[in-house]
């Protein structure tokens, strides 16, 4: 990191020409932006590289780019201020032109002999990059700390602070360690009970234990995942649908119950990126496909596309593929056909809802997953990425970047069970039907007995009442026989013949007994009849029940939806191969992200900054060493997140206060604890300043799962905040102002510091009725005032009151139970919300 | 921003979070080690005509041919077949084209400049000697939700930060006890959300603060304790609490921050309702502006456009308004019944909008605002249905006054029926451009790293409308 002052100089300064140009502080940065991209260690095009002085005067097939002393014969400045289109630097479309500056800088530096010093190193070669690079398991450094150490972490780090002369904090006070790691593993404080037994008898590692195996583990946890998979409620314009799909939560609670379940980490992302291939007809893990359905879009295909292949690469693999959509990386060796060959992964992708039991209606539930719906759809690379430019000279297969593979990339296509293609094939499905059938049956007929006590013959809507019974009785018979005829269909019965006339006839027979109530005569009515045994004709059928539903996309037209998408019997197997690919464990990407992901949420800070891009322009990690063995003890453990949480929750490093007092020699030698001397503190997400307000009321619904709870009743909902509906316009107003996530993208949270904030906890509605229900439970359990007083801190803010904080409080109890109106009850709730409203409470520390 | 120059000693962390602090100061934090999200803000480039920028958004697209683009074609071809009188038409938005469309509004020259105005705005048309009309504006959507967005954001998508939050972002603030963007609501929150004024990946303070005019301006502006004296007993004691907790910790800067944040949020609490409240204005104010109008929808943007003056005068750097709900969740989109919808809305917005120029020029602050008067796109000279207009993205009149304009003058042209942009063609961007130079900014320059891209306001596009320069 560089230091204050050149950061802040770099912040402020976009084009500073010094008096004298240094090679390495003024020229280098400004070849290393503009040129390295094709003239470094990724390419050398024209046999040029301007990576060190000595390539530069070295030069390419043109000659050298620089003569010493003489900017005009030099090439490098002909070629950057040339007015020529074919011969300028960087050529069209690849880059900002440099700037007179610029240019000036580059003209002084030569002209005073373009000096640079003699020990330069040429930029590393792209596959010595560190994530590129195969993952080894380190050993463990022997720590000088010995007794500091509590399992391996700890040794990595103990190593740096040796190197960099720091001392780690102290372990931090245990009530502080306490909410600490409930609100980590499980995302509320601990009940006063809780604290009573941690604090009395409990140990540590044992509580850590009981915690993850708590289901609230699997909320928590599935709220940071919802982030970093982008997790959204669908959204449009009005009752429009045009972004993500119906009923997403489905997706939400299968990534609660498989952290719950403790799935490995592999199998969660194989399901996710290709269940309907691998689990074709298990409708619990065909609700992993969400993660693509998200990404679903109306109107084109391309944004729907280029979101998934950027936030599968960003989010799973750490690869910013996105910036090679209109040309080749910059940084990293991806051309811009990797970025289609990734697209042609998903490019046969559609999205419907498969029912679930016990609902006929998809406006009301039904799974979003995603299908190979276009089998034969071809993926062109657009030229500078522009849409209209396709290139259809070459059809793009389904790969990955050549430095990254593996194994030759190969999709076997996949014969799917009839249950897949036809849904309806579910046995639930048909007994959905039957079931709501007989329900209508039921309603119809108590509705029709009511009416009969409270009506006299002849009422019209007593007759209305009497004649819908009949009609839903021949429904539900039709239903039977449509069942029947279905089942007789996929069979080949031998009477499937009998069967289809007979569910054809059943349908008639409904239109029968409608017209023969409207009838005006006997006549008639017996007329209807005969529609009955009026024979056949060869195109008559009925109406098939479904077991899914295609959504609908709109790309040829805004107006009307396109084409009806059919279920084919075969999927492409592209994204099994995708999904092999990416939980090999050879790959060496995949494991490391995702500990980097785990360890950020635990610790606050990650161990590389940029958690979505581990390429050559990401951060570097601040302990490779203990990023790999994390890495290798995932993989090698079988995927197993659980043991990651332990690992990290258990080790010395995790436990250290974050306390900078006494710290002036570590703090001053590394104020950004790069090296992880002490804890940050943090201020909490924002589902957590909700969810701790209501559990420490004793109000928090503990229940798992379900539907997501609307805007409109969400402030009265006591449910835990990951359950709200949220998506890119709907947002919670509590939860949106302490940084919710964005839907969008949202690999790590903000933590804005906003007077919104602070208004909200002051004065908003939920937080003071929860501080008159927190000081009624205190109360109850702590009548005293001091007793109350004290459970107050360790409760709302893990704190042991001192004399000082004791003595104010007790002096502004007395003085607001004196306030006109007050009493005992009103002056406790008040200090309540002091409490809330005290810093600590919104961060753990 | 000076607040920003290099101190001594800060890490890195501790300079990003203590600038995190509050409107104005630019709210890093969220950016925290992460380098490829890094911030590179600037001071003004050159001396800036306009301090603040006033943008009246006309959501849901006035028609340019009633308003400030006269054509007189379109009364000789009245009931025409447009396909006939001007030819190839561009797809439109209900594809449901009837006959070439007079005004329903006369049309006359006003004032010194003698510019061609209608009947519809009669107060602003008395302004005109203060206006400068651009009349070749196009956009690049013809729906509201994109339109919307791209006027706000440079991008027709969602997510981008909008032009007050770049602003924000890019100036700071010179009042400490207000946000620097201000959406003042009058009702109708455009399409597309809040997203309109949102900051995107730029830092949560940036976002537009959204304050409704009528009823509870802000959620939880409101005092929670039911006595003052209780408000401040209980602010007092945590600010000392969280001063205790600040020395046990060693001094952590995210501490100091909050602390630092609760003050702020008091002092918000305090003068947003005394910003909101226009008893000290005098009566001939009120009544210029149209406070005592029978319209209701009249006194809501009469409200909205003394509000904005007094924010104005207060310092908030940007200050959108938006519509009332005048007819209903229709906005200016006059698919049919052109008269009455557009009647209605001009009614609302007309008086008010020409007192606040005037007021704003009496208090020697037009020279120093900038007002914006703009709509997503434009609407068809040709009529949708019997007597509505469809969306027209290729050619549309915005206008802007103050703030080191031309004042008097029309820029650009559109054909000779109002369909097409062509002489000048202004494009968004361009307009960004232009407002970002007005306040001192090069648009170039103004940028912040996301995704791995130096990303600005006027993406890679936009020219700055040097002809409109006073």
């Amino acid at each position: 990191m560089k230091s204050a002052a050149a950061t802040i100089a770099a912040l402020l300064s976009t084009s500073v020409v010094h008096a004298e140009v240094d090679y390495i502080e003024d020229v280098k940065p400004l070849l290393q932006e503009r040129c390295y991209a094709c003239h470094g260690a990724l390419k050398q095009k024209g046999g040029l590289r301007l990576d060190t002085a000595a390539s530069i005067f070295k030069g390419g097939e043109s000659g050298p780019a620089v003569e010493r002393t003489s900017p005009e014969k030099s090439l490098l400045i002909q070629r950057v201020t040339s007015a020529d289109n074919d011969e300028r630097m960087p050529p069209e479309h690849e880059g900002e032109l440099f700037n007179e500056a610029q240019v000036a800088v580059l003209r002084a530096w030569i002209k005073a002999g373009a000096q640079a010093p003699a020990d330069e190193k040429a930029e590393s070669d792209p596959r010595d990059h560190w994530a590129f690079r195969p993952r080894t398991r380190p050993a463990v450094p022997t720590a000088k700390n010995a007794a500091w150490v509590r399992n391996p972490i700890d040794a990595f780090i103990a190593a740096g602070h040796e190197q960099h002369g720091l001392a780690p904090q102290k372990e931090a006070p245990r009530e502080v360690l306490m909410r600490r790691v409930w609100i980590d593993l499980t995302g509320v404080p601990p009940s006063p009970e809780e604290v009573s037994a941690f604090l009395a008898t409990d140990s540590y590692e044992a509580a850590v234990d009981k915690l993850l195996a708590d289901p609230r583990h699997g909320e928590r946890w599935a709220r940071h995942w919802m982030d970093v998979w982008r997790y959204s409620d669908w959204w449009g314009l009005n009752e429009q649908l045009r972004n993500s799909q119906k009923h997403m939560w489905h997706f939400r609670d299968w990534i609660v119950e498989s952290l719950n379940a403790n799935v490995p980490y592999d199998e969660m992302l194989r399901q996710m990126l290709a269940a309907d291939e691998l689990y074709p007809a298990d409708p619990q893990k065909l609700r992993a496909s969400g993660f693509l359905a998200r990404n679903f879009f109306l109107f084109n295909r391309n944004p729907w596309m280029e979101e998934t292949v950027e936030h599968v690469s960003k989010g799973l693999l750490g690869l910013t593929m996105n910036c090679a959509k209109c040309h080749d990386h910059k940084y990293d060796p991806i051309s811009q056909t990797d970025f289609y060959r990734m697209r042609a992964f998903f490019e046969p992708l559609h999205v419907r809802l498969d029912a679930v039991p016990g609902e006929t209606d998809f406006a009301k539930d039904g799974i979003p997953r995603v299908f190979d719906g276009l089998l034969a759809e071809p993926t062109f690379r657009y030229i500078r990425g522009e849409e209209s430019k396709p290139d259809k000279s070459a059809p793009i297969a389904p790969g990955v970047p050549a430095l990254l593979e593996l194994a030759p990339i190969q999709a076997r296509a996949v014969e799917l069970p009839a249950e897949a293609w036809q849904p309806e094939r579910q046995p639930w499905v048909m007994e959905s039907h039957i079931a709501e059938a007989r329900k209508k049956l039921a309603a119809a007929e108590a509705a029709a007995r009511q009416t009969r006590g409270a009506l006299t013959q002849g009422h019209p809507a007593l007759t209305e009442a009497e004649n819908a019974a009949p009609i839903a009785a021949a429904r539900l018979e039709s239903v039977i026989k449509r069942a029947e005829a279905m089942r007789a269909e996929w069979s080949g019965a031998a009477d499937a013949k009998e069967k289809r006339e007979a569910a054809i006839r059943a349908d008639q027979r409904i239109a029968v007994i409608q017209v023969q109530q409207q009838a005006s005569s006997a006549e008639k009515a017996a007329e209807a009849e005969k529609l009955l045994t009026r024979p056949l004709g060869s195109d008559a059928d009925f109406v098939r029940m479904s077991g899914a539903q295609w959504t609908p996309t709109r790309f040829k037209d805004s107006t009307k939806d396109d084409p009806r998408i059919t279920f084919p019997p075969t999927s492409t197997g592209r994204r099994t191969a995708l999904a092999a690919w990416i939980t090999d464990a050879r790959n060496p990407l995949t494991a490391r992200v995702a500990v980097n992901h785990i360890w950020a949420r635990h610790m606050g800070q990650p161990l590389v900054a940029t958690m979505f891009d581990f390429g050559r322009k990401g951060a570097t990690p601040t302990h490779p060493e203990l990023l790999d063995w994390l890495a290798s003890e995932l993989v090698e453990s079988g995927w197993d997140m659980r043991r990651i949480h332990r690992l990290i929750v258990t080790s010395a490093a995790y436990r250290m206060s974050s306390s900078l007092a006494g710290a002036e020699s570590s703090s001053g030698k590394d104020p950004d604890n790069r090296h992880l001397w002490r804890r940050l503190p943090q201020r909490i997400e924002s589902e957590v300043v909700r969810d701790s307000l209501l559990a420490l009321s004793g109000e928090l619904d503990a229940t798992l799962g379900g539907p997501s709870v609307a805007p409109s009743a969400q402030e009265n909902s006591r449910r835990r905040s990951l359950y709200f509906f949220h998506s890119n316009i709907e947002k919670n107003r509590f939860l949106a102002t302490f940084d919710a996530a964005d839907v969008k993208d949202c690999y790590r949270r903000d933590q804005s510091i906003v007077p919104q904030q602070a208004l909200a906890m002051s004065n908003s509605a939920l937080v003071h009725t929860a501080a008159e229900k927190i000081a009624a439970r205190l109360t109850k359990s702590a009548p005293e005032e001091p007793a109350f007083i004290r459970a107050a801190w360790l409760q709302l803010l893990a704190i042991a009151p001192g004399e000082t904080e004791l003595a104010a409080t007790t002096r502004s109890l007395a003085a607001w139970r004196a306030l006109p109106g007050a009493n005992e009850t009103t002056a406790r709730a008040q200090f309540i919300r002091v409490l809330l409203n005290h810093n600590d409470f919104v961060t753990l520390r | 921003m000076n607040h920003l120059l290099p101190l001594p000693n800060l890490s890195r962390r501790q300079l990003l979070t203590r600038a995190a602090n509050g409107f104005g100061a630019m709210a890093l934090s969220a950016i925290l080690g992460n380098q490829s999200c890094s911030a590179k803000p600037l001071a003004p480039q050159f001396a800036a005509k306009a301090r603040n920028v006033i943008f009246l958004f006309m959501e849901g697209a006035v028609s340019q041919v009633d308003s400030f683009d006269y054509k007189p074609l379109l009364e000789t071809h009245h009931g025409k077949d447009p396909r006939k009188a001007i030819g190839k038409l561009e797809k439109t938005q209900f594809e449901n084209i009837g006959t070439v469309m007079k005004s329903p509004w006369a049309f006359s020259q006003r004032g010194q400049s003698g510019l061609w105005m209608s009947d519809l705005f009669p107060h602003i048309a008395s302004r005109a000697d203060d206006l400068c009309i651009l009349r070749s504006m196009t956009s690049a959507f013809p729906e509201h939700t994109s339109a919307n967005y791209f006027l706000h954001s440079g991008l027709g998508l969602q997510g981008r930060p909008s032009m007050g939050a770049w602003v924000s972002y890019g100036l700071g603030s010179f009042n400490g006890n207000l946000p620097d963007f201000v959406v003042l609501n009058g009702g109708q929150i455009p399409s597309g959300g809040l997203d309109c004024f949102g900051s995107g990946f730029l830092p949560a303070s940036h976002q537009g603060s959204l304050l409704n005019v009528n009823g509870t301006p802000l959620a939880n502006i409101a005092p929670g304790e039911k006595l003052p004296a209780q408000q401040d007993a209980k602010r007092r004691l945590a600010a000392r609490l969280n001063k205790l907790s600040l020395e046990a910790s060693g001094g952590e800067d995210a501490l100091q921050s909050a602390i630092t944040n609760a003050e702020l949020a008091a002092r918000m609490q305090a003068a947003i309702p005394e910003l909101l409240d226009l008893s000290g204005e005098s009566e001939a104010t009120k009544r210029l502006y149209g406070m005592d109008a029978d319209y209701v929808h009249t006194r809501t943007y009469a409200r909205e456009c003394i509000i904005a003056r007094r924010m104005v005068e207060s310092g908030v750097r940007f200050i959108e308004l938006t519509i009332p709900m005048v007819d209903g969740f229709q906005r200016w989109d006059a698919h049919g019944n052109l008269k009455s919808n557009h009647g209605n809305n001009a009614r609302a917005v007309d008086q008010p909008i020409a007192a606040l120029i005037a007021d704003l020029k009496a208090r020697g602050l037009l020279d120093s605002t900038l007002v914006v008067f703009a709509g997503e796109f434009g609407r068809t000279p040709f009529a949708q249905g019997s007597d509505g207009r469809d969306h027209n993205e290729y050619g549309f009149s915005i206008w802007m006054a103050g703030g080191g304009v031309k004042p008097g003058i029309a820029y650009g042209a559109t054909d000779d029926w109002g369909y097409r942009a062509v002489e000048n063609p202004l494009e968004i961007h361009d307009l960004h451009a232009t407002m970002l130079h007005l306040l001192g900014i090069d648009h170039t320059k103004l940028t912040f790293r996301f995704g791995g891209r130096d990303i600005r306001l006027t993406d890679v596009h936009g020219r700055v409308i040097r002809d409109i320069l006073a």
